[in-house]
């Protein structure tokens, strides 16, 4: 192919048009090469195109009535251009080829890039042949298969009245279901071209408690990836037992008294203190930010040497897989901590580019409207070989986290977590329940804490807030034991 | 910008195409630039435009289908429509809201007509190259502003440009123009011997000659030095003094107090019985003032199209009023406050905050646990149950002296907590969410890290 100019540019884009009707693929090839030659030749480096197609369907039913159906699409693009290691991001719902031109001039001109440089000379980008995880997949047909409204409804009424009759004291109970249909394509300088579908569906029940001065709420969810008929064959029955027990025992619960403890957590969503403290400053985002302290420690204990810990994109089902992450790589698993070595960070293509450490798939965002970044998919903590029992049975007194709420860790690496349900551990057995505890510390000290773990792993769903918006990620873990932590409560 | 013509054009084509449906839309078209610096000094910039659309379609038996899109192409508009009413025949068929009119609307808060600019903002928008330049002098002055700050890992200069519109087939069509400049600095630093702190600041302001950087670089530079050598107290308690912007972020964390949605779902504290109760010590006054002179970019109508105005909330510690959009107001016998949220399902929410001064701190100021800043309200809060259990920055003083610590929490209940307000400061502080003095409580439980 003879090199382009830019009045070759300019007539071949005048011609070539943005099929934004139908699905993603071959289609986009024309106008996404010519793009991309263009913010080559005015001077970039590397440049990104991030198309994207939502449709999601959210139905929610309160107290036994339906109270929202709330069906939305959406469609957008994402460009991002370096220059060295800078770089820039423009987004866009206007999927036009004008819209998509006014995206990369943007970009450009924020680089300080000129697009008008009638004698710059260079190819189109040449793409690679088309690497389409959808088709290859069967994922064509998901959104097809999907539960419709009317079934989605009638479940969530199901779900409900089973609440209401298994629930004691209950005062209001919120039963919602959503999919979350996306459709991507990206294509980069790079060459790379792919395409993928993407399909979480989520149920969850929340259930709010009172008598007299008494309060207690809970809510538990399933969820799943890829599954087209989840909210068609999902058994939520087993769940509305969970929350019956564990609000009818928490309505009576004391208030914990603050202070130290050592610490039995239970597995599942237990995951979400090593997700908090440890994942977030894995990510080469903090390097960038300087919020790790782990940044120089590869190869370095940095945890206790019964910890190991992944994060992966290729568990079936699991609500933080993905075939490819958002600059189309294909999914890995990858060995964060082995016995309490540190092996590897979680890098985007920036974080790769910026500090050398291999991407890793994990190129991830919320929606078009944010560059991706390195972000978490299945993080856990690799099991271990002793039981849940034996784990209680070797505290003298300690608290028991059976459910974790959500939680955070600042720049310091200092981290919170709200404990849901809660017993004190007396004499080596569990004793009462308690409540509002929160559990605080810093990362380094709690790493080095986590003195065994259980053989009992098990994975939840889960949403994670960072750079790049609100993403779907899965935590998990065994049951583990942590020797010593301060715990949040009443004096 | 959306004009009224556009709207009206935009109702009378949907209406060509599908005679005799009822409608509304409403939604907003943003544009917004952003600069941050990384720690390696180098600029990340990141621009976009976007539309967001509700589309609400009532059926023949007068019941609404929602549909969110990001389009307001007429192709896009029908599809919505068909959408809309396959949700309807499905959807809520109680407490059904009405298609509302000017007269239930009620005039907007400016004279002669209804699109208005609110703001400096388009008139003086700045380039991305002043954004990024005036960025990099907020954070260098903060860099340098004290040995022992190691850097600004969180820091951010918004511009933003927004278009709010709302129109329907009984004729009201409503458009707003409206945008602001805002920043934060989030700076972290280390004495030898002590843990590393971090802190921040943030400022809004209509335009970035009216945003002071430097301000905001100064401001979060005192509020990191003075928290670099914390102390440890035993976990106790004690008496609490939330700073104004502590305790707005503490009462909007628990915002379903004032919901009027919240106690029809009984998903609050509150029950309709509540109104007038004393729900709070007698010197709590709070007003929900949407028009306040500190708010930068207020909004003037709600999603139902309904103007927005003042609403109180707290008088002398008594329960005055709620926030209502339309289908709660009925429930009440009284009128929509002007706070509709329009998605799936129709709630309410706050504009502004103004929590009224008081006559000073007295001596508590002198002897207390000072919370500055609260965090991880997302996990910490129970807002169902009341409770909360709360990381925060803030002092130890003692007879006046402050020493900062390290690793505490605060712990409570919401209307035990409101019930034990001893006194409130003489002087309001401006937040993202509202104006409020800082708030003495009698006493809270505070945890602090051995």
């Amino acid at each position: 192919m003879r090199p382009l100019l830019e009045r070759d540019f300019k007539a071949s884009f005048s011609t070539t048009q943005a099929p934004i009707e139908g699905p993603f693929g071959e289609s986009w090839r024309p106008l996404l090469s010519l793009i991309l030659g263009h913010a080559r030749r005015s001077g970039a480096d590397f440049a990104e195109v991030f198309l994207e197609r939502r449709n999601t369907l959210r139905v929610t039913t309160e107290n036994g009535k339906v109270t929202a159906v709330a069906p939305a699409f959406s469609l957008g693009a994402g460009v991002r251009c370096f220059k060295g290691t800078q770089d820039v991001y423009v987004s866009t719902n206007d999927l036009s080829r004008e819209g998509l031109r006014w995206a990369v001039d943007q970009a450009l001109a924020m680089l300080g890039l000129s697009t008008r440089m009638k004698h710059s000379i260079g190819r189109d980008v040449q793409l690679e042949p088309l690497r389409d995880f959808a088709s290859f997949k069967g994922k064509n047909s998901w959104l097809a298969a999907c539960a419709g409204v009317t079934e989605m409804s009638g479940r969530l009424l199901e779900q409900s009245a089973a609440l209401k009759k298994k629930v004691a004291h209950l005062q209001s109970d919120q039963v919602s279901a959503f999919r979350d249909w996306q459709e991507v394509l990206v294509a980069a300088s790079d060459g790379v071209f792919a395409r993928d579908i993407r399909l979480h569906q989520l149920s969850r029940l929340g259930v709010n408690c009172a008598d007299g001065a008494d309060r207690a709420s809970a809510h538990e969810q399933r969820a799943s990836t890829g599954q087209p008929d989840f909210l068609k064959t999902v058994d939520m029955s087993p769940v509305v037992s969970e929350l019956a027990d564990s609000v009818g025992v928490m309505l009576r619960a004391d208030y914990v008294s603050a202070g130290q403890y050592p610490l039995v957590m239970a597995n599942r969503f237990g995951g979400v203190i090593f997700h908090e403290a440890c994942g977030h400053l894995l990510e080469t985002t903090q390097i960038e930010r300087k919020t790790t302290p782990f940044a120089d420690s590869l190869g370095q204990p940095i945890a206790h040497e019964s910890l190991s810990a992944w994060d992966e994109g290729v568990t079936e089902g699991a609500f933080g897989s993905t075939d490819m992450d958002d600059e189309g790589m294909p999914a890995q698993s990858t060995l964060l901590i082995e016995n309490g070595i540190l092996r590897n960070f979680i890098a985007d293509r920036a974080g790769s580019m910026r500090f050398g450490h291999p991407r890793t798939g994990s190129g991830r965002r919320q929606n078009f409207t944010f560059a991706a970044a390195s972000r978490m998919r299945n993080t856990f903590i690799a099991p271990g070989k002793f039981t849940p029992e034996e784990l209680i049975s070797s505290c003298e007194s300690g608290l028991y986290c059976k459910k974790m709420g959500g939680g955070s860790v600042g720049a310091t690496g200092e981290f919170n977590f709200a404990v849901a349900e809660a017993y004190l551990i007396e004499k080596g057995k569990l004793g009462k329940p308690v409540k509002g505890a929160t559990l605080i510390g810093t990362a380094v000290d709690i790493m080095k804490k986590i003195s065994a773990c259980a053989n009992d792993i098990e994975l939840a769903p889960g949403f994670c807030g960072s750079v790049s918006g609100t993403i779907y990620t899965t935590v998990g873990q065994p049951h583990l034991k942590v020797d010593n932590i301060t715990v949040g409560g009443r004096a | 910008m959306m004009t009224q013509n556009d709207i009206q054009t935009l109702i009378a084509s949907l209406l060509k195409e599908k005679p005799g449906i009822q409608f509304d839309i409403s939604g907003s078209s943003v544009e917004d630039q952003t600069v941050k610096i990384k720690e390696s000094g180098t600029l990340d910039q990141s621009a976009s435009q976007r539309t967001n659309v509700t589309l609400r379609v009532w059926n023949s038996a007068g019941r609404v289908g929602v549909v969110q899109l990001t389009s307001l192409a007429s192709k896009d508009l029908l599809a919505a429509v068909d959408l809309a009413l396959e949700a309807a025949h499905v959807g809520p068929s109680e407490d059904l809201p009405l298609l509302p009119s000017l007269s239930q609307a009620g005039e907007l808060p400016v004279k002669n007509n209804a699109q208005v600019v609110v703001g400096k903002h388009t008139a003086e928008s700045a380039s991305i190259e002043q954004l990024a330049e005036a960025l990099s002098a907020g954070v260098e002055l903060l860099k340098t502003s004290h040995p022992s700050i190691q850097g600004v890992p969180y820091n951010a200069l918004s511009q933003r440009r927004v278009d709010r519109f709302y129109a329907n087939t009984a004729g009201l069509v409503r458009s707003q123009q409206g945008g602001s400049v805002s920043t934060y600095l989030y700076a972290k630093g280390q004495v030898d011997g002590y843990k590393p702190r971090a802190a921040g600041h943030w400022d809004e302001q209509n335009s970035l000659a009216e945003l002071s950087l430097t301000e905001v670089a100064k401001v979060t530079s005192k509020i990191l030095v003075s928290h670099l050598q914390p102390g440890k107290i035993p976990s106790g308690k004690y008496p609490v003094v939330f700073s104004g912007k502590a305790f707005l972020d503490l009462l909007d964390a628990f915002s379903n107090l004032f919901s009027a949605q919240n106690i029809l779902d009984k998903q609050s504290l509150h029950s309709k019985d509540s109104l007038g109760q004393l729900i709070a010590s007698e010197l709590l006054n709070v007003t929900d003032d949407p028009l306040h002179k500190e708010n930068i970019s207020p909004a003037l109508f709600d999603g139902e199209g309904t103007a927005v105005r003042s609403t109180v909330l707290v008088e002398h510690g008594r329960l005055k009023g709620l926030w209502h959009h339309s289908v709660s107001a009925k429930a009440f016998a009284t009128q929509s406050t002007g706070h509709a949220r329009v998605g799936a399902k129709m709630v309410v929410g706050p504009w502004f905050y103004n929590v009224a001064p008081g006559a000073g701190l007295g001596a508590i100021a002198e002897n207390c646990i000072w919370v500055e800043e609260v965090q991880a309200l997302h996990a910490g809060v129970n807002s169902l149950q009341g409770s909360f259990s709360l990381p925060f920055l803030g002092f130890r003083v003692e007879n006046g002296q402050r020493m900062s610590l390290d690793g505490v929490t605060v712990a409570g209940d919401i209307l035990a907590t409101l019930k034990s307000i001893v006194a409130l400061g003489e002087k309001q502080e401006r937040a993202s969410g509202g104006v409020c003095p800082a708030v003495a409580v009698a006493s809270l439980s505070i945890t602090c890290e051995l």
